[in-house]
């Protein structure tokens, strides 16, 4: 049984720059398609800062993004399987190993994909799609329980 | 469900995407030289081609890069994707 949690709401920031302003910032820059506890790689030169971000040397663009996502978290070895139901990447270990971060869609919401450990995943979203991702989470959660 | 390889996020599905029209469209330099037909046929005329087709993407659900794609109009076929700025691929034979 994957258990779906909702986070409580968290600071962060949008960040758009270079990767050598980006290192500036402090905490390690996350290679592609992975992110750290401090930082989530959107994509080349944008990432998403968790916490309260640091000042960067160079041109750079930081938007405080922390109303924008509500975050959601899934436990549980079913975890792939129920993402599975509206995400269409390839969530196994080998193609999504854990550390790996990025955006895609759950069924018509956008979300930011993560996977900080190889049992927790987490979703964020907009905050207006919330409810309709826990509405669609749970779904098909109902579809994957036998009986 | 059709793949498309984003030069930066590897193969991902289709509807991680959208199609941002032809590719290679230069703006041209000094627009008050043209004529009237010439900057209607910049600003409206596309080569609409039945068959390999150079177009410009974006991963819209993903990094949200733009990109460009050569891809069979009829067959939906990829052949190849590129970052912008790179020359363009020979249509396979």
């Amino acid at each position: 049984m994957v258990e779906i949690r909702e986070m409580p709401p968290f600071a962060c920031t949008l960040l758009q720059a270079s990767a050598a302003v980006a290192a500036t910032l402090g905490p390690a820059v996350p290679a592609p398609l992975t992110a750290t506890e401090e930082m989530l790689w959107l994509g080349p030169e944008e990432w998403l800062l968790l916490g309260e971000p640091g000042v960067p040397q160079g041109p750079a663009s930081l938007v405080d993004v922390s109303d924008r996502y509500r975050g959601l978290a899934l436990h549980g070895p079913g975890a792939a399987t129920l993402l599975n139901e509206g995400c269409p990447l390839d969530l196994a270990d080998a193609a999504f190993p854990p550390g790996s971060c990025t955006r895609t869609v759950f069924g018509k919401a956008e979300v930011i994909l993560w996977r900080p450990s190889a049992a927790e995943w987490r979703l964020l979203v907009a905050r207006s799609f919330s409810p309709y991702l826990l509405a669609l989470l749970h779904e098909a959660q109902a579809d994957l329980t036998p009986g | 469900m059709l793949m498309i390889d984003c030069p930066w996020c590897g193969a991902r599905a289709e509807l991680e995407f959208r199609h941002c029209g032809e590719a290679h469209l230069l703006r041209p330099a000094d627009p008050a030289t043209l004529s009237d037909a010439q900057w209607a046929d910049y600003l409206a005329f596309r080569d609409n081609a039945r068959g390999w087709a150079r177009e410009r993407w974006r991963h819209v659900h993903g990094c949200g890069r733009f990109f460009n794609a050569l891809r069979h109009t009829q067959t939906d076929r990829f052949a190849a994707t590129y970052k912008p700025g790179q020359a363009w691929p020979e249509p396979p034979a």
